[in-house]
């Protein structure tokens, strides 16, 4: 059987190298490929947008599988094959394994040509190459087998010419561009029957890296079992190559297969799904859960002093948390308010040992005290809970973004995991005030970056503000105790730059603005958090005192960009960081602006007044329209001469218009105020 | 001697009966003569357990045709559209059809391989593409496949056809030579192949068996039916057209053989062939 079967292979393998159509379609492939490398700077973006290469792949190998069948039967060799003892059944077989064979072999030769491109270019060899290979046998070489099977059985159960046409029809379903043949209608279809790239019209995430998800080879293996299936039934039933007890096993060790496999595929799970115009983008999903604001009962000064948790991510997000209360009001208190981003049910929750009644509504969890809770004293609370994070909060085997601001774990910090500004999502702070110990048990996506350092293998402690968990398609560099954790696709990583232009910053932006304790975070994220309409500028970057998250993977950043740079610190190191909250976006917009404008003229002397049209591009009206005309004025320095326009004076207004905003008041009306006063207007 | 035997097959396709209580039994060099869809393919067909039989049974020695897996073991077929891959040389079809037939060693394989493109007479065109290889070279690459294994049992389903003349009495040759120690089968119509070959032969028409025997036999039941006499050119022949065998050009007339039952003026009597006999078969079941 086994020499049989190789020899099968040479065979196939010689015919196919002779026909001089394999040979050009190769080489057309690798033009193509060749032409896209060219074009698409980033190893990253390159994979998803290879679709119309892997399109072009399934239709060439669902004819490699034809021909691999009528080759036999146009001239109705395989009646020879019958008449000999053991040659039309291994013959068959070796028929699927050079399909397996040939389908590696362009997906290895595809991949060679990208890598050797990339790291010409000057990429490091990271584990981006690792998973564009994975991703390369999934959706090449993988989607190319299959095809070739589909091709193959075409043929073996349909001897007509018809197969040509069924192969066509075929092709248009199964290819990553089949929802130009499907439509939107049939869009869920398109999705199902998509065996190439799942997100084909967007781009990479650095964070999540190619969609190698296991659902996905899942999916693939589910169609090379039905194949199996089908091609063993028919050997069975047509040409009685197996004995009906064994056929009775075959038919159903396989259909507990398929069971088992579409069980699976059928469960809950995240997976990126970027989204866009055509799909539904992962913002979407939130947005609609929270277009009705939710209530948020009265705060009451508790603090969570400690935090230990079991976590594990995988296709769920199971948690086991226990964590210790303090109540710090005057009074006792009956119950306590906790919230909990909703995808996460709560299953039990002991208090003090003891299992309690609770409620779960949104992102609000209502926990009832069996006795009371006396001021200064701890309550332990134990909580069990599992289920999907947000789209935009990814914890699955693939990725996980879990950071401090996003209430993963339950927070006494009571607003709900997100709000609506004017229609748009924004993301609300789960900070803490004080810092907290944490003790984490971590099974999931490895390596795991987290802002508290590992003690023992996989469990990590320490104390921080919020606890940040980041892992993925990610690698780190640590240089004098600071720790720099940024995308694969990054061909210069830039780590001193980011770490001077950060410190600059801070250091100039405590000074400048008066802020109190801010230090240099010890961890630095570089990863893209935000999805791809998701674009309020306070939300590229979160910074507490020993982390920093930044939302990029380019290097255009700390370039051109640096003004952009700017703009995201701001927020995040100022309001943000303490706290402020406003009901006008716009306000701490302002304050963004100015101050990012002032910082980036003293710091690199930029004097692009363009960004300055955003004062007048802001809809108001009354205290705020003087505000923004006469913030604009100044700024460009289109005032009456008597007034000073130097930079320093104007940071001096920054500085006394933070002030303001931390003592709570936000109103247009006491801001206009302090402008008159410190241009020297009447 | 090993006698294959056939027993009351029939077949049937839908509602077109292809064989009808066929029984035969086959020994040395075998030839099925018939006319077009007499149903010789698919008794090959059968007996190359490529097919089953609807009833009747098929039999060498003690094995039966119900084991079809150990038949194979002694089989050689050549099916009548022989057609192989065009972009391989004959040594690679020859050694991939030696690996399927179970001759593993390799040595062993180019010996045998060796020996019968040399009785083939293939041996010069061993490197050569089958897409470059005549009518004929095919042909003699589809005996040769057929022999690989040294089989028991050799099928060859109309394998002069389309060959020129020449090729065809060396085919005929070869297959003489091939037919020690094994049992031949061979269908045609061309009656002159039968004459160089084989020691028996059966006529089928429309799925059934007319007769069969060694060619003496056949030839005997023709005697004294077959007349020979001339014939002016411009004249029209004497004889009523369905009679007539042939028709040669002699000078200034034509010499035409046909059958009669009886004596005609004018005609002699000659000693009929196998061609005499077929036809005059034919014309025997076509009456009935
Ligand atoms: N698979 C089939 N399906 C239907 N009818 C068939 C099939 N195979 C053969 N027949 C019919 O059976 C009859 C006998 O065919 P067969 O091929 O055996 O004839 P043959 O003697 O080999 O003819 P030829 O000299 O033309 O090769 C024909 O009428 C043919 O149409
Ligand atoms: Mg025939």
């Amino acid at each position: 059987m086994k020499s049989r079967i190789i020899n099968t292979l040479n065979i196939l393998w010689l015919q196919l190298l002779r026909q001089p159509l394999f040979l050009v379609l190769l080489l057309g492939g690798m033009i193509y490929e060749g032409l896209g490398l060219h074009q698409i700077v980033n190893p990253g973006e390159f994979m998803p947008r290879s679709s119309f290469l892997v399109q072009g792949g399934i239709l060439a190998f669902l004819f490699i599988g034809i021909w691999s069948v009528r080759m036999d039967t146009v001239h109705r060799v395989d009646d020879l094959y019958l008449s000999i003892h053991h040659a039309f059944v291994p013959r068959l077989f070796a028929k699927w394994i050079f399909g397996a064979l040939i389908s590696i072999f362009v997906g290895v030769i595809l991949y060679i040509e990208y890598a050797i491109v990339y790291l010409a270019e000057g990429f490091s060899l990271n584990h981006l190459f690792f998973s564009a290979f994975l991703y390369v046998m999934l959706y090449f070489s993988f989607t190319f087998y299959i095809s070739y099977l589909l091709g193959f059985m075409l043929a073996f159960l349909t001897k007509d010419r018809v197969v040509y046409l069924y192969s066509i029809i075929i092709w248009g379903l199964i290819g990553p561009a089949n929802f130009i043949f499907l439509g939107r209608t049939l869009q869920r279809a398109a999705e199902i029957l998509n065996l190439g790239e799942p997100n084909p019209t967007i781009g990479y995430d650095g964070l999540y890296g190619f969609a190698n998800d296991s659902v996905y080879w899942q999916k693939h293996l589910l169609w090379f079992v039905i194949l199996l299936g089908i091609f063993l039934l028919t050997l069975s039933l047509k040409y009685r190559v197996f004995t009906r007890r064994k056929t009775n096993v075959l038919v159903i060790s396989l259909s507990v297969i398929v069971l088992i496999l579409t069980i699976s595929l059928n469960l809950d799970r995240q997976v990126y799904s970027a989204g866009n115009a055509r799909t539904k983008p992962r913002e979407m999903v939130e947005q609609y859960y929270y277009f009705k604001k939710q209530v948020v009962p009265k705060q009451y000064t508790i603090r969570a002093t400690s935090y230990t948790i079991d976590l594990r991510v995988k296709r769920l997000v199971t948690a086991q948390v226990n964590m210790t209360l303090k109540n710090q009001e005057q009074h006792s208190l009956r119950h306590v308010d906790l919230s909990l981003y909703h995808g996460f049910k709560v299953k039990t929750i002991r208090v003090n040992g003891k299992s309690a009644s609770f409620s779960q509504k949104k992102d609000l969890l209502h926990l009832t005290l069996k006795n009371k809770w006396i001021p200064g004293r701890n309550l332990k609370v134990d909580l069990n809970y599992q289920g999907l994070s947000s789209p935009l909060f990814y914890a699955n085997g693939q990725s996980v973004y879990l950071p401090y601001y996003f209430n993963w774990l339950p927070s006494t910090q009571l607003s709900p995991s997100f709000t609506l500004d004017n229609g748009n999502l924004t993301r609300m702070n789960h900070q803490n005030r004080q810092k907290i110990s944490y003790v984490l048990h971590y099974r999931g996506r490895t390596p795991l970056y987290t802002n508290i350092p590992e003690r023992t293998h996989n469990e990590w402690s320490g104390n921080t503000h919020g606890l940040t968990l980041v892992s993925g398609e990610v690698q780190s560099e640590n240089k004098n105790g600071e720790r720099y954790v940024h995308t694969t696709n990054l061909k210069n990583p830039q780590m001193n730059d980011m770490q001077k232009q950060t410190e600059t910053f801070i250091k100039t932006a405590k000074k400048d603005l008066d802020l109190g304790h801010r230090a240099v975070p010890k961890t630095i994220f570089r990863i893209p958090i935000l999805s791809i309409s998701d674009l309020s500028s306070e939300e590229f970057a979160w910074y507490t005192d020993d982390t920093l998250i930044v939302s990029d993977a380019s290097e255009y950043l700390l370039k051109e960009g640096l003004d952009s740079y700017v703009n995201w610190l701001v927020p995040a190191v100022t309001w943000k960081y303490d706290g402020i909250h406003v009901s006008d976006l716009d306000y701490v917009r302002a304050f963004d602006m100015t101050y990012a404008y002032l910082y980036n003229q003293s710091a690199h002397s930029r004097n692009d007044s363009e960004v300055l049209d955003w004062y007048q591009g802001v809809k108001s009206t009354g205290e705020k329209q003087e505000v923004l005309e006469w913030l604009s004025h100044w700024m460009k320095g289109q005032v009456a001469k008597n007034i000073d326009t130097s930079v320093a004076k104007k940071k001096d207004f920054c500085r006394s218009w933070y002030r303001l905003m931390k003592s709570g008041d936000t109103s247009w009306d006491s801001l206009n105020q302090l402008l008159k006063k410190e241009m020297g207007r009447s | 001697m090993a006698t294959l035997k056939i027993n009351s097959i029939a077949k049937t396709f839908g509602k077109k009966c292809a064989l009808n209580d066929v029984t035969l039994s086959i020994t040395g060099t075998f030839g099925l003569l018939g006319p077009n869809g007499a149903g010789k393919t698919t008794l090959m067909r059968l007996i190359a357990t490529l097919d089953t039989p609807d009833s009747g049974e098929i039999k060498l020695n003690d094995l039966s045709w119900k084991q079809p897996h150990q038949v194979r073991n002694l089989l050689g077929y050549l099916p009548q559209h022989f057609s192989i891959y065009k972009s391989l040389n004959v040594y690679e079809v020859m050694n991939h059809f030696a690996v399927l037939k179970g001759i593993s060693e390799k040595d062993e394989r180019k010996r045998e391989i060796n020996y019968i493109l040399e009785a083939v007479n293939l041996q010069d065109q061993k490197n050569i593409k089958i897409h470059a290889l005549s009518g004929g070279m095919l042909r003699r690459l589809g005996i040769a496949q057929a022999i690989l294994g040294d089989p028991k049992l050799v099928i060859v389903d109309e394998p002069t056809a389309g060959l020129d003349v020449q090729e065809r009495v060396r085919f005929c040759k070869l297959l003489r030579r091939l037919a020690e120690n094994r049992i031949i089968i061979l269908s045609t119509h061309i009656v002159e192949d039968l004459e160089a070959t084989c020691d028996h032969i059966a006529i089928i028409n429309e799925g059934k068996v007319i007769t069969s025997g060694t060619r003496r036999e056949l030839t005997k039941h023709a005697d004294g039916h077959i007349w020979e006499m001339d014939s002016p050119i411009d004249a029209d022949p004497p004889i009523p057209e369905q009679a007539i065998i042939s028709t040669v050009q002699q000078g200034d007339h034509y010499r035409i053989r046909f059958y009669h039952d009886t004596e005609l003026p004018g005609a002699g009597q000659v000693e009929p062939n196998l061609e005499d006999a077929y036809l005059y078969y034919m014309k025997e079941a076509d009456h009935v």
